[in-house]
């Protein structure tokens, strides 16, 4: 019996391990709740404290829709911004119809992968990025 | 008297928002890399480049999050962060130089398709080395799209591959980068 057991939870194991695919993050809950604009402003105040803040973590962004990312007819990702140097760009982890994504504020949650900035660049402002992400409603 | 002051505010008011035909970018520049051996191929796509060129100086410069990159598998993706690229503590991979005759070309002899060389400082796993990438620049009616590709080795970068899967990645990994640039509004 034991042995089952045992040959049983080694299965299991080697099945979860080799399923390799990515958690649904719609399924899971924000550990921050914020505007775009409040994100990206504390990454200007401060990029490693934010990195370490945010950096993984699935968080849900508010803010207006500013640019929309489209690839065979789906919305792939969606820039969320006030203004066009400072952003909050969002890779979906499965496309939307375009109609699923109304216009004004959204909220949007993914997994952040940091930020790109640097007040030594050509490019003003700067993105936090968020992959994995799925559309609140 | 008040037409006048109306006029000339409305003029410099235009004159502020310019459209600056100096600069153009993307934040969402394509970059692939790919190692292929015997054993296994791996690559992984990152949308979200930044790439910004100054065609009046030939400035150029991408950057890149390391956490962007997106694998098939989620445990591949896993160890590239963690183990390989240190990816908390080494967010970003970028490039800053100049394109070599590049300043002031466009509006002149401007060589489209032709491979020009960039020289600059790349920066990966918090290493900065000196090289040169090859860039072509073609224009595409109001914007411009960039390409270049080169090989990283990453041991340039004191990326450490454990022996065990020495053999699973290629001393030399192949990076291509598409950008499509649209002017940089001031």
């Amino acid at each position: 019996m034991r042995i089952f057991i045992s040959n049983l939870l080694i299965v299991l194991g080697i099945f979860t391990f080799s399923a390799c695919g990515h958690t649904d993050t719609v399924d899971e809950k924000p550990a921050f709740e914020m505007t775009s604009d409040e994100i990206v402003n504390e990454y200007l105040d401060d990029e490693v404290a934010s990195n370490q803040k945010f950096n993984d973590q699935v968080i849900a962004i508010t803010g207006p829709v500013f640019e929309l990312n489209k690839e065979n007819g789906k919305v792939i990702g969606v820039k969320l911004s006030s203004d066009e140097f400072s952003i909050v760009s969002c890779t979906f982890q499965d496309p939307l119809e375009p109609d699923a994504i109304g216009e004004g504020r959204i909220t949007v949650k993914g997994v952040c992968s940091g930020f790109q900035g640097d007040k030594d660049s050509m490019l003003p402002g700067g993105v936090v990025e968020l992959k994995r992400a799925a559309l609140v409603k | 008297m008040k037409k006048t002051i109306t006029l000339a505010l409305l003029v410099l008011g235009l004159g502020q928002v310019g459209i600056s035909q100096d600069r153009y970018f993307t934040r969402d520049g394509h970059v692939e890399f790919f190692s292929y051996t015997p054993m296994e191929d791996i690559e992984a796509v990152n949308e979200k480049m930044t790439v910004v060129i100054d065609f009046e100086t030939g400035e150029f410069e991408t950057s890149v999050l390391i956490k962007s990159f997106e694998f098939e598998k989620a445990l591949m993706e896993e160890h590239f962060n963690e183990n390989y690229m240190e990816s908390n503590e080494f967010p970003k991979a970028t490039f800053k130089g100049q394109i070599e005759d590049f300043a002031g070309v466009k509006n002149s002899n401007f060589p489209p398709g032709v491979e020009m060389a960039a020289h600059g400082k790349m920066t990966i796993h918090g290493v900065t080395k000196d090289v040169i990438l090859p860039v072509t620049v073609m224009p595409n009616g109001e914007t411009y799209t960039a390409r270049s590709a080169f090989v990283v080795n990453p041991e340039d970068y004191k990326i450490e591959i454990p022996n065990a899967v020495r053999d699973n990645i290629a001393k030399e990994i192949k990076v291509t980068i598409q950008a499509e640039l649209a002017p940089l509004k001031k």
